[in-house]
This record gives structure tokens, C-alpha cells and sequence, in this order.
């Protein structure tokens, strides 16, 4: 019998969520690693009991933690992220040049076909590798030296590598976000990349329409059309046809497109959810209440889902790893909140049930659909 | 042979409970230390000093002999009571929850309070006030243990709140 298996990363360590294809009763294993900040943890496709985990904290830097039996037991793989080469400089909040300082994994994104290679985007903005389950780390320098690093510029939450796209038809594809930086593509495995930020508009930096410079929160994809891209950017949703040669805006009916998180149906490639947040600087719901906006048209025309979702006094926040869907029959989507709730809706949106309510701040959210 | 006492965090991280102990050659320093430390223990890399920059991760502090060694020179000559295991060396976290040093220094016999409980008593130390109170917190209960920064009783019936 299908079961699911939530990985949840928090402020205060990482919890592992399981249930049977209802969804309606589960157990709740955790805090592992308390104490620790657990930006992201995620499974393998291939070995679904291959887990990886970003431990990090302000008193002992970096870890990451990788289990081999679906999150019951972790080791410490390897924690050197060291940059390519000489690291050079990239911009400061104040213009200035700054040095490439590593200072954490903010995600991890296991390989389609080998659960001993991984992905790991950090901050400062970097792409680094592991072939050898997370015991060493090789940047993927092309990323920062294809000719604009020096100019990108750390968003609120720091120069952070958030996003890592794998193209399931095109293992030398893979597509990756920066705050504040912009998209990047590679199609050669990572050697060379190239930004992928037409069509973005962001009125506030100097140039709107600049090829870098752009502060995207969250790239999701449908694995069927891998050509296709949604983009939560810090106003404005956007959809790309053409694998983030071009982009436009779907934003539609939205109430605000501000937000994090974005996601997609895993058996609608036309059916995406995001989570408007109030901004600037406010970061939670409108009106105190919290709503997950579904879109079947890919983007433009929005319907609200609020069923079993607090309508009065909400002020909590979706960060950008927060939200993930199951492949069940019935397609399960996944958020948690800055307030530690997990919902989850086993109807696709439609209706909303809270798995765990008071779980430190959530930082990331990934789902394992179990055999 | 140095014995050193890491954070809760650390112990967890290397699968140590308590002090360990290390066998070293010659006049050890923090330097060394850290290098047998970590070669003992190698999930330890890059959690006490930083993998490419060595230097110390700013919230980590090096105690021994009711002295704070973390800003001397790596390669200073450790203190004769750690060389001979006397002493250990402690790496510890930072003062951000803890109870910050008073300049004032005192040979006391004292009581942790936390959480309306006596969670510690009998430690006869010397040392400054801060460093006191740290160290018969780590070693008498954990700071685990402690569910709020604790009230010291010192023997002479002063009270500080802390």
C-alpha cells in the first residue's frame, strides 16, 4: 500500500511526517538534530531511504547529514564547501565588492538517477556536487564565472543559491535560482551557464529589465514538460514555454504577487499553487488570512482554497522550500509556515488539514510518495 | 594527555559523552589540539574553526584554568594543569545564554537554581563569576538541563540573578 513520507527542515531542527494514502493519521518523528537550523533535507528518487540534510547554525557553521534508512538514522557526510579557485568578489548591500564567503546550504537536490550524487546550493551563491554521497563537495564554478558574479547583489535573506531544477528528459539540463541574482540555465552538465531572465521586469533595481539582478524566490517544473517553468519572483508570478529563454507574467487575479513558494500538480502540468504574501517587508498573509491560490490554466486565472485554513488573525509566512505535492491518485499538496503548522490538503487544495501545528518556525517541506 | 570537554552540540555531533581524551606530543597548543581533535574525530571539521580560513568560528571559546585562551596566538604553549590533564580544555560556545564574566573573583561554594529547582549544589571553584557559574552548569547538570539561566546561591548567601 502507497504511503508518504514528509521531510520537514525547521528552525530548530528537522522532523519526519508519515502516513498512509489517507493522509489522515500520522506519526511524527523528531526533532533530529535539535537545536540546529535545517534549511533543507530531501530524498533520493532512485533510493528513497537515501535522506540528505543541511544541519547548519551560527555556533558550528555547516554539516550536512545524510540517512540511509528513510531519516530513523543519520551519519555526517562531508561539510568543505570550498570555492573554486581564487573566489573573487561580488557586490555588497552597498555596492561595494564583498568576498564569496561561504556561509550555509540552503538546498539539496538529490540526482534522478544516482542516490550518491547530489546537488547542493549554497550561500554565497554557489552550485557545488557530490558524486561519493555527500562526502566531498566540487563547485560547479562556470556558474560564477560565466561574467556577471561580480555584479550580483545578496537579497534580504543574504546571496543565496535556493533553487536547483533537474531536467528529467536532459540529465546535461539543469536550471538554477539566485536571490538576488536571477534564473541560470546550463545544458552541457553545468561546465557553462547562462542567464535565463528575459521577461522579467523588476522595477526596483536600476535597469527593470537587466539580464541579472533579479530577485527570484522559487522555479518549479512538472517533470512531463520539462520546458516549461513557473517562477514566484519577488512581485510577479511568471511562466516560460521555452525552458527560461523567455518568460511572462501569469500573475492574473492574484490578490498580491508577492511570495515564496510556487509548486505544480503532479498529474496537471497545468494546475499550480502559490501563497500570496503581503510585502514590503511585512511578509504575511493579507487581511490575516491565510490562502493557497490553485490555478488550472497555468497561470493568469486564480481560485482561492481556504477550506480548513485559519480566515482571521494569521500572520505567519510560506518560505520558498515550504510547499511540495505527492504523486498519489489523489495529488496531496504540502506547505508548513514560519508559525509551524504543516498542512496538508490529500484533495489537491480543496480542503486543508493541519498534520502538525506546533512545530518550530518551517524552513522546507519535501514529500517522499512511498511504495 | 589533554582532556577536553565539548559543547552538548559537538559531543552529539562526534558521539561523545563527556570529556575525551587525547594523546599528544610535546608542549600542546590549542592549535594542536584542534588538530588531534579533529583527526580523532572528523565530523568535527569545520565546526570549531573554519575548513579553509582555520580561524576560530567566532562563537566558540576555548577555557582552561579558569582562563579565556581564545584570543591568544593558536600556537601559545597551553597551561602546565591541561598538559598534565589537571585541567581540561573546554570548547565551549560563546556567552549569548550564558552568564556573562564579573570581574569580581571569589573561591565559593554555590547552588544552581532553575526552574524554581535546586539542580546543583557543592562545587567548590574559584574563579570569576561568569566562569564559575558556566563551568558548574556544564559540569555538574549540562546546560541541557537547565530550563532557564539559573539563579547562582553563593555559599556566603549572596544571590545573583542572571
Amino acid at each position: 500500500m502507497s504511503r508518504v513520507r514528509v521531510l520537514v527542515g525547521t528552525h530548530k531542527g528537522a522532523f519526519v511526517l508519515t502516513s498512509d494514502a489517507k493522509r489522515q493519521q500520522w506519526d511524527i518523528a523528531g526533532p533530529h538534530f535539535a537545536g540546529w537550523e535545517i534549511y533543507h533535507l530531501k530524498g533520493s528518487p532512485v533510493d528513497p531511504n537515501r535522506l540528505y540534510a543541511s544541519q547548519s547554525g551560527g555556533w558550528f557553521g555547516q554539516m550536512i547529514q545524510r540517512s540511509n534508512d528513510g531519516g530513523k538514522t543519520w551519519e555526517p557526510a562531508g561539510n568543505e564547501f570550498a570555492y573554486d579557485g581564487v573566489p573573487g568578489t561580488h557586490q555588497w548591500y552597498d555596492g561595494t565588492p564583498h568576498p564569496w564567503e561561504f556561509k550555509r546550504v540552503w538546498h539539496l537536490e538529490p540526482s534522478l538517477t544516482d542516490p550518491d550524487t547530489v546537488y547542493a546550493g549554497v550561500e554565497d551563491a554557489a552550485l557545488f556536487r557530490s558524486t561519493d554521497g555527500g562526502q566531498k563537495w566540487q563547485e560547479l564554478s562556470g556558474l560564477r564565472g560565466h561574467g556577471s558574479g561580480p555584479n550580483w547583489q545578496p537579497g534580504a535573506g543574504g546571496l543565496c543559491l535556493h533553487t536547483i531544477v533537474l531536467d528529467p528528459s536532459d540529465p546535461e539540463r539543469i536550471f538554477i535560482a539566485i536571490s538576488a541574482a536571477g534564473a541560470f540555465r546550463t545544458t552541457d552538465g553545468g561546465k557553462t551557464w547562462q542567464p535565463i531572465n528575459r521577461g522579467l521586469i523588476s522595477e526596483t533595481i536600476p535597469d527593470p529589465t537587466a539580464e541579472v539582478g533579479h530577485c527570484v524566490h522559487r522555479i518549479a517544473m512538472h517533470p512531463s514538460r520539462p520546458g516549461v517553468l513557473f517562477m514566484q519572483k519577488h512581485w510577479d508570478v511568471m511562466r516560460s514555454d521555452d525552458a527560461g529563454d523567455s518568460w511572462r507574467e501569469v500573475s492574473g487575479n492574484l490578490p498580491t504577487d508577492f511570495g515564496f513558494t510556487i509548486d505544480v500538480h503532479a498529474h496537471e502540468p497545468e494546475t499550480i499553487y502559490v501563497v500570496p504574501i503581503k510585502s514590503d517587508s511585512e511578509h504575511y498573509p493579507l487581511d490575516g488570512k491565510l490562502r493557497v491560490y490553485r490555478s488550472r490554466t497555468g497561470g493568469d486565472e486564480w481560485e482561492t482554497l481556504t477550506k480548513g485554513l485559519p480566515q482571521s488573525d494569521c500572520y505567519v509566512n510560506v518560505l520558498r522550500d515550504a510547499m511540495a505535492v505527492d504523486s498519489l491518485d489523489s495529488c496531496g499538496v504540502y506547505f508548513g509556515t514560519t508559525g509551524g503548522q504543516v498542512y496538508v490538503s490529500a484533495d489537491a487544495g480543496d480542503s486543508w488539514n493541519p498534520i502538525v501545528r506546533d512545530l518550530p518556525a518551517v524552513l522546507s517541506v519535501e514529500v517522499q510518495t512511498l511504495q | 594527555m589533554i582532556r577536553v570537554l565539548l559543547p552538548q552540540h559537538l559531543q552529539t555531533l562526534a558521539g561523545v559523552r563527556g570529556e575525551v581524551t587525547l594523546e599528544m606530543q610535546g608542549r600542546p597548543t590549542p592549535c594542536a589540539v584542534l588538530d588531534a581533535l579533529e583527526a580523532r574525530y572528523p565530523m568535527l571539521r569545520g565546526t570549531i574553526r573554519d575548513h579553509v580560513t582555520r580561524q576560530r568560528r567566532p562563537f566558540v571559546r576555548f577555557f582552561a584554568c579558569q582562563e579565556d585562551l581564545s584570543h591568544q596566538p593558536p600556537d601559545t604553549p597551553l597551561p602546565e594543569a591541561v598538559v598534565t590533564a589537571a585541567e581540561p580544555i573546554f570548547d565551549h560556545r560563546g556567552h549569548c545564554g550564558r552568564l556573562a564574566p564579573n570581574p569580581e573573583s571569589f573561591t565559593t561554594e554555590l547552588s544552581i537554581i532553575s526552574g524554581g529547582e535546586q539542580v546543583a549544589a557543592g562545587a567548590e571553584m574559584r574563579g570569576n563569576y561568569g566562569f564559575v557559574a558556566n563551568f558548574a552548569a556544564e559540569r555538574l547538570v549540562g546546560w541541557n538541563s537547565i530550563r532557564s539561566l539559573p539563579t547562582i546561591l553563593l555559599k556566603e548567601g549572596s544571590t545573583r540573578e542572571n
